[in-house]
């Protein structure tokens, strides 16, 4: 079966439905769930699936030959100039925002993209499997049509049965959703695609996105979590597979929760953000006290954490501003500063009474500083404490 | 033991509802953490992501010299114990599709206890609404057959509407009688702070209270 010809053409200007999506990539209901859709065995796995051997993806280059004849370009910026939607890239289709912010026209082309992004709103919510921080490997096709959609999403079906992922144990589930990107409100067809009940990545049509009051574009928006893709298909041990050796020592959880905050205030430090009580600096300060609550009683190797994390990041495209070292001093320096602001904080709810002490230096330097208002038995009694 | 406080904001955005948000980042001690309750607006899981940044910029803008910190309770996340935050913000939006939350997930109980137990909750337009005794001063926004219209009843009796101004006194009447409660109505750049029993302790602008044949400002 030729996938890439569209069967029932569409219009371009109007949604996508769950029948049109279904007939052209060759899905079928999944008898066990109603509202999911599978591959239908006869176009896609008339021979038994190899599932033994399951390939990481190590590199942007691994992905690109898989979207063969569509550009590569470089990532955006992961701290966003003031007014665009987000303080951070949080998507590789936020490219277009650039090109729209940059006075460009849009016009019909391709690209893709490995793009660092930051999603905040995952902060509090750590495990494996889930960060603040990843690369969005994403694919666009902009002034696209409903044939672009289905040869990307295609292409990207191949993509991960390549991996070794079994093409009967995926599941796909198509949803026609509202969204908005700060005031330009659209319509997406939604695509999700799933293996063993996690979801793997996103394909999206966008038939009405409103590039000015009276002009509307197609977008096509394909876009996944390289870690997470890795993880949930076990071709890696874990989902920060660059620190396997720390997993080791507590539970994979706990560590990915250490792990998290370093890795996304290297990314955002990296392009010269210094922690402040403003926009950007003051995620990485939010980021840097849920690094020490986490890592107190904890031998955790700050200096390490850094060196991975950039070297991970520069590995997937990723361009810092600042070097590795620069980096380093920026956050131990933050760390430093929050946890001496933890002592004051347990001090506190000790009852003594306030102490005036300059949070901002390193710890060693704060604890002298409060040494001359308090006895050192108090201070190792909240050092304790804290620990 | 330290007393509850509720605060009531009248809508808008940043610079509208200023004043009120002065007063209630005001009440919050150094190393406050609050938890953010985005719920009401319809967005998707990445959409979320600007109203971090747009909570981030309230905090950012009033907190001064304090510390303060937040986390954002999201549909399907785990709600988190309450005893970790200081205060609760719970913002615009639908206001049925935040009171069907808030009620489906029990929230509302521990929303009780926490103000009892001397915790700062605030509502922002829909945060607001569903504070009172019933949503119903907003009916045209349950448009997707919501079946909750009780709200949480902290305010003495009354209902809310937010985002008030003279045209809406016909409909204010009207939902006088599907409530059955007086009417607290808070244009934009208004708000007030109550007590734990809901007695009204600040206001900032004007407020207007309706029952059902007069409206007078409070």
């Amino acid at each position: 079966m030729n996938m890439d010809r569209v069967k029932n053409k569409y219009p371009q200007e109007t949604e996508l439905n769950k029948d049109f999506i279904a007939q052209n990539l060759g899905l079928v209901a999944d008898e066990e769930r109603q509202d999911f859709l599978r591959l239908s065995p006869s176009t896609h796995y008339e021979k038994p699936q190899v599932t033994s051997e399951r390939k990481p993806l190590e590199k942007p280059e691994d992905i690109f030959q898989y979207f063969d004849g569509v550009k590569s370009i470089e990532p955006d910026a992961v701290c966003r100039p003031k007014g665009d939607t987000t303080f951070f890239t949080s998507a590789g289709v936020q490219h277009i925002e650039t090109v729209l912010r940059t006075g460009s026209d849009l016009k019909r082309e391709a690209f893709v993209v490995s793009q660092p992004v930051i999603r905040s709103q995952f902060m509090d919510k750590i495990k494996e499997g889930t960060s603040s921080s990843f690369i969005n490997f994403s694919v666009e096709s902009v002034d696209a049509k409903p044939d672009d959609f289905i040869k990307l999403s295609n292409q990207f079906i191949k993509l991960i049965t390549s991996l070794g992922v079994s093409a009967s144990s995926l599941r796909f589930q198509v949803e026609n959703v509202p969204d908005r990107w700060g005031s330009r409100k659209f319509t997406k067809t939604q695509f999700t695609i799933y293996a063993g009940g996690i979801e793997l990545g996103e394909c999206v049509y966008i038939h009405d996105y409103p590039v000015t009051e009276d002009k509307k574009i197609s977008i096509v928006d394909i876009g996944f979590g390289i870690e997470r893709l890795n993880w949930a298909i076990n071709a890696t041990k874990h989902y920060f597979t660059e620190f396997d050796e720390l997993y080791d020592q507590a539970d994979a959880d706990k560590i990915a929760s250490i792990i998290d905050p370093i890795r996304t205030m290297v990314l955002i430090a990296g392009e010269g953000t210094k922690p402040s009580s403003h926009d950007h600096g003051y995620r990485l300060r939010q980021l840097s006290k849920r690094f020490v609550q986490r890592s107190i009683g904890t031998n955790t190797n700050v200096a390490e954490l850094v060196d991975t994390s950039y070297e991970f990041w520069k590995k997937w495209g990723y361009k810092p501003t600042v070097s590795k070292e620069e980096v380093l001093k920026v956050v131990s320096l933050e760390n430093d500063r929050n946890y001496n602001g933890l002592f004051l904080e347990t001090l506190g709810r000790e009852g003594t009474t306030e102490i005036y002490v300059d949070i901002n230096q390193p710890t060693q330097d704060f604890l002298k500083q409060v040494g001359f208002s308090l006895p050192k038995d108090k201070i190792d009694e909240i050092v304790k404490k804290i620990a | 033991m330290k007393k509850g406080k509720i605060i009531l904001g009248g809508g808008g955005d940043i610079d509208i509802s200023v004043g009120i948000d002065k007063k209630y980042f005001s009440l919050l001690k150094n190393n406050s953490k609050i938890l953010y309750i985005p719920i009401a607006l319809n967005r998707t899981k990445t959409g979320f992501e600007a109203s971090y940044d747009w909570f981030s910029t309230v905090i950012v803008k009033h907190s001064n010299q304090k510390d303060i910190d937040f986390t954002m309770l999201l549909e399907d996340d785990e709600i988190p114990d309450l005893k970790l935050y200081d205060s609760i913000y719970m913002g615009g939006g639908n206001t049925y599709k935040l009171l069907n939350y808030i009620k489906k997930s029990g929230l509302d109980e521990k929303i009780k206890t926490f103000i009892k137990n001397g915790g700062i909750v605030y509502g922002g337009s829909a945060g607001a609404i569903i504070l009172g005794k019933d949503i119903r001063t907003v009916e045209e926004e349950n448009d997707s057959n919501y079946s909750y219209y009780e709200g949480l009843n902290l305010l003495g009796g009354k209902s809310v509407i937010c985002h008030y101004k003279e045209e809406a006194d016909k409909n204010v009447y009207k939902t006088i009688k599907k409530t059955k409660s007086e009417v607290l109505a808070l244009p934009e750049d208004s708000g007030m702070i109550l007590d734990s029993e809901g007695k009204m302790e600040e206001k900032v602008g004007t407020i207007y209270i309706f029952n059902e044949n007069n409206k007078s400002q409070l």
